[in-house]
């Protein structure tokens, strides 16, 4: 048998209601905020008004992605770049090779509980607000 | 050239809060809830820890589609079958369901602006209960009939 650590609704509406803060505040454009679990399952969306359905897709396959590769995206792309390796070859349609606003989120034990995915603004906000968002995530 | 006035984030946002909030006056198995546009495409949704994967979340958003694009409540979807030999396999749209836990939201005038559905404990009337606290949330705040 094995334990395993999940996030909850009141750890992702925390998390949600902090980003929207702060995207209120500071944000150029309306964001999509996407929270998945560990296999990359939404467990909460926030697509705020004004967002594309692009940039909502998009948010939730950062979170994805960073969730299912165990990376945050800024550093699964330079892996990617390093070894001149491509996103596709890894034969999951669901997986972006965006480098800014998605970041895993992990347990102090260095389990994976789950991925934020960012996007609508520019990629250094979008990073700015899921890392506010993964850290709000862990305060429960 | 029309306009429309539609759902927003906010108000999305609001009635998932009110159904997480009932969901914890009346506790039960972990549900998931989605509130989406007219056009059924979504505009919040939220999950308690441990919600069953293969289910609540594609009920929850079976019935806010079903509820919005409908213009019905799913407790009272599967009736207009009744009476005219037809099912709800029958209008060849996978994403229908029925059964309690999916609201229609609407304006006062009668425009549809959405639908909340809620999906995960093991008896429909329970999702209603909390779709309709997420309804209500919203009269409360002057966005739906």
């Amino acid at each position: 048998m094995q334990q395993r650590t999940l996030l909850d609704a009141d750890d992702c509406i925390r998390a949600i209601d902090r980003m929207l803060e702060r995207v209120h505040v500071t944000a150029q454009a309306p964001m999509a905020l996407v929270i998945v679990d560990q296999y990359g399952d939404p467990l909460a969306v926030a697509n705020m008004d004004g967002t594309s359905p692009f940039v909502q897709d998009y948010a939730r396959g950062k979170a994805y992605t960073a969730a299912r590769m165990n990376a945050d995206l800024a550093d699964f792309a330079q892996q990617l770049q390093a070894r001149g390796r491509s996103v596709r070859e890894y034969a999951d349609p669901h997986l972006v090779s965006a480098a800014r606003g998605g970041v895993v989120v992990r347990t102090a034990g260095g389990a994976v509980v789950g991925g934020m995915g960012v996007s609508g603004s520019t990629p250094e906000q979008d990073e700015e607000v899921a890392r506010i968002g993964a850290a709000a995530l862990l305060e429960g | 050239m029309r306009t429309r006035t539609v759902l927003g984030f906010s108000e999305a946002w609001l009635a998932v809060k009110a159904v997480m909030a009932e969901a914890k006056v009346f506790p039960g198995r972990p549900i998931a809830v989605q509130v989406v546009d007219d056009h059924g495409d979504t505009l919040a949704f939220l999950c308690e820890a441990g919600v069953n994967v293969a289910l609540a979340r594609q009920n929850a958003f079976r019935k806010a589609f079903t509820s919005a694009t409908m213009r019905v409540d799913t407790l009272a979807f599967a009736d207009r079958f009744d009476g005219i030999k037809r099912t709800i396999a029958d209008s060849g749209n996978l994403h229908f369901t029925h059964g309690g836990g999916g609201v229609v939201i609407k304006a006062a005038d009668g425009a549809i602006l959405g639908g909340i559905g809620v999906s995960g404990r093991p008896d429909g009337m329970e999702d209603e209960r909390l779709a309709q606290a997420g309804l209500q949330a919203l009269r409360d705040a002057g966005v739906a009939l």
